[in-house]
């Protein structure tokens, strides 16, 4: 699952999963232990977290380790699930654009990267919120899973999107299996179009900063220090950025001793090219 | 334009605040405790939140008038800057800014107020004419049509005349000043590079014939104008002929040609260049965040805790630069910015 544009999904429960994994055509990864989690050649993550915001956020910790050590590259992070409405219809989709923590009152901010899409304040609470006092989506995931995302990945590569399945008019008593199905699946679109933007991001920022192919090679030859890992990197993504690729694979050519050498050897032919 | 409006719970039931809301109904618009929640949080990228910025409305706590950069200006009496808004519609790959913010989002700090006041406060304390630049962290006319900078700011300057107040930009939106009375102490200055520098490195910012027909027509309307070629950048390979500092000032040649043209120097207020210089830390910051980026993969060097490319002959071609600009103005009419 080495990908470039990957996005994780998290859910707290395994309804909510059911039309994720379907859409998606995600199989589980029998490796991924405790969590169940599902994936997709295309580079979609699914993780079910279980119930409430410690869940939520333990589990987006566990898959952003997990990944680390199969890819080291980044990947947009995603939070779907149901949630009560004072006002929304039973269906509808919102993307945070505040996420309150009821317990602590933190407050996060998720970047508003994508158009398209209504909008509202998330309010995660650890006990279901029956009587909807405020205008917003309540729910138990959203803040414990956006706090961990921030660890692991930059804001704008974090989202959140809530589907109503319950308001003053319509009980939470009356949720059941299908019905979370029926949820979900109604807004798949849009989850769809959500997930397209955050592998579209998630691209951009992998081809902008992931580390040069190259310096793989050196660093198994080479053993080069931490600080000679950092200039080496530095180097080479100048080399690349000034269009001196095949000068750097001239010099690469050459057997060096060690990191130092080649170090002085790059910087020496930078020095001396054209215009600088 | 915005992704977003973010508002200050403070000034969210201002006047300006709600004619500024009033104009975008279909966005989301975000309470917020205090500007800073949102605004260069960790965890931020500039090079992403850059794709779709918001607008965060706010009050300005602090000091609101502040000394100028040396070198910054024209002028050798006091010198200040005020910033009603932070970060850019533009986005030029040599601005500092994306180095000073972790956050691509546009501040509007909405106490106009309060930065009048504080106007007030720095002529009181200064001796002669001081000058105040607006367009050090933001291009102040850029989003003028939603902040209605100039309708307050301009006749604010006019009240006081012993003061004078630069308005630095790269924008064509002169609509509102084309509306007034030009005032006498009020300078428009319009930034320019070379068509190729802008086509390299100047993002989202208007065409430079653009740029002097509105510089053209605030001229003609009474402002006072001036011109601020700025920053060079010798040896670049955007310069297509080649890469040595020769090719540099042909551009420089074409541009001075095209703006003479149009704009008469007999009557432009003052004329500036300087050099690409950035503070060390913004400069690293942004190497992290444009480590593609061709223009700082070259070789720099630093003095004074400011980072300059390295050029050879420098003082040489500045000269030469200059040679070329005394072509057009007069030499009294110049500045070099430092």
């Amino acid at each position: 699952m080495t990908h470039c544009n990957g996005v994780n999904l998290v859910v707290a429960h395994a309804l909510e999963a059911k039309p994720l994994i379907e859409c998606f055509r995600l199989s589980r990864q029998l490796a991924a232990k405790p969590y169940p989690i599902y994936g997709s050649e295309e580079g979609i993550c699914l993780i079910v977290s279980g119930m409430g915001r410690q869940a939520a956020m333990a589990a987006t910790v566990h898959l952003g380790e997990w990944q680390a050590q199969q890819m080291g590259l980044v990947a947009g992070w995603l939070n779907v699930g149901i949630a009560g409405h004072q006002k929304l219809a039973i269906g509808a989709g919102i993307l945070a654009h505040k996420i309150i923590e009821r317990e602590s009152s933190n407050c996060f901010y998720p970047s508003q990267m994508f158009s398209g899409f209504a909008t509202g304040d998330v309010i995660s609470v650890d006990t279901p919120e029956l009587n909807y006092p405020e205008n917003a989506a309540y729910e138990m995931e959203a803040s414990g899973f956006y706090a961990s995302a921030m660890g692991l990945v930059s804001a704008e590569l974090a989202q959140v999107y809530k589907i109503i399945s319950d308001n003053p008019f319509n009980s939470v008593a009356n949720i059941d299996a299908s019905f979370v199905t029926d949820c979900l699946s109604g807004q798949i679109d849009q989850i769809q179009r959500l997930v397209s933007g955050l592998q579209e991001l998630a691209g951009a920022y992998n081809n902008a900063y992931k580390p040069p192919a190259v310096l793989v090679q050196l660093e198994s030859k080479l053993n080069p220090s931490v600080t000679q890992r950092l200039q080496l990197k530095r180097l080479v993504q100048r080399y690349h950025a000034l269009k001196c690729s095949d000068k750097l694979n001239d010099i690469l050519e050459k057997s060096f001793n060690s990191a130092r050498q080649l170090i002085a050897e790059l910087e020496l032919n930078l020095r001396r090219s054209k215009g600088q | 334009m915005f992704s977003a409006i973010y508002i200050e719970e403070e000034v969210a039931n201002t006047e300006r605040v709600e004619s500024i809301v009033q104009r975008f109904p279909d966005l989301p618009q975000i309470r917020c405790e205090r500007y800073s929640e949102i605004f260069n949080r960790k965890a931020q990228n500039f090079r992403l939140q850059k794709r779709a910025p918001a607008l965060i409305l706010a009050k300005k706590y602090g000091k609101l008038v502040l000394p100028a950069p040396a070198g910054y200006g024209f002028d050798a009496s006091a010198s200040y800057y005020f910033s009603h808004m932070l970060n850019c519609v533009y986005d030029c790959r040599y601005c500092f800014l994306q180095g000073m913010y972790r956050s691509a989002n546009y501040v509007l700090f909405t106490n106009y107020e309060d930065f009048g006041a504080a106007i007030d406060a720095a002529i009181e304390q200064s001796a002669g004419s001081p000058v105040f630049y607006s367009g050090y962290d933001c291009d102040s006319l850029a989003l003028d049509p939603v902040s209605n900078f100039c309708r307050f700011f301009v006749p604010e300057f006019s009240r006081r005349p012993q003061a004078t107040l630069e308005i630095r930009t790269k924008s064509t939106q002169i609509r509102h000043l084309l509306e007034m009375q030009p005032i006498p102490n009020c300078v428009i200055a319009m930034s320019f590079t070379p068509r190729q520098a802008g086509a390299g490195w100047e993002h989202k910012v208007p065409g430079i014939d653009k740029r002097i027909e509105a510089l053209g027509k605030l001229q003609m309307a009474g402002w006072k104008v001036a011109l601020r070629f700025e920053p060079i950048i010798f040896g670049s390979e955007i310069f297509e002929a080649g890469t040595d500092a020769t090719d540099t000032l042909a551009a420089y040649r074409q541009l001075f040609i095209e703006v003479f043209e149009k704009i008469d120097p007999s009557t432009v207020h003052s004329v500036s260049n300087g050099l690409f210089r950035m503070p060390l830390g913004y400069y690293k910051n942004i190497v992290k965040l444009y480590p593609d980026e061709a223009l700082f993969a070259r070789q720099t060097e630093t003095r004074n805790g400011l980072v300059l490319l390295s050029i050879d002959r420098e003082s040489e071609q500045l000269e030469a630069l200059e040679e070329l600009l005394f072509g057009f103005i007069n030499p009294q009419q110049y500045y070099r910015c430092g």
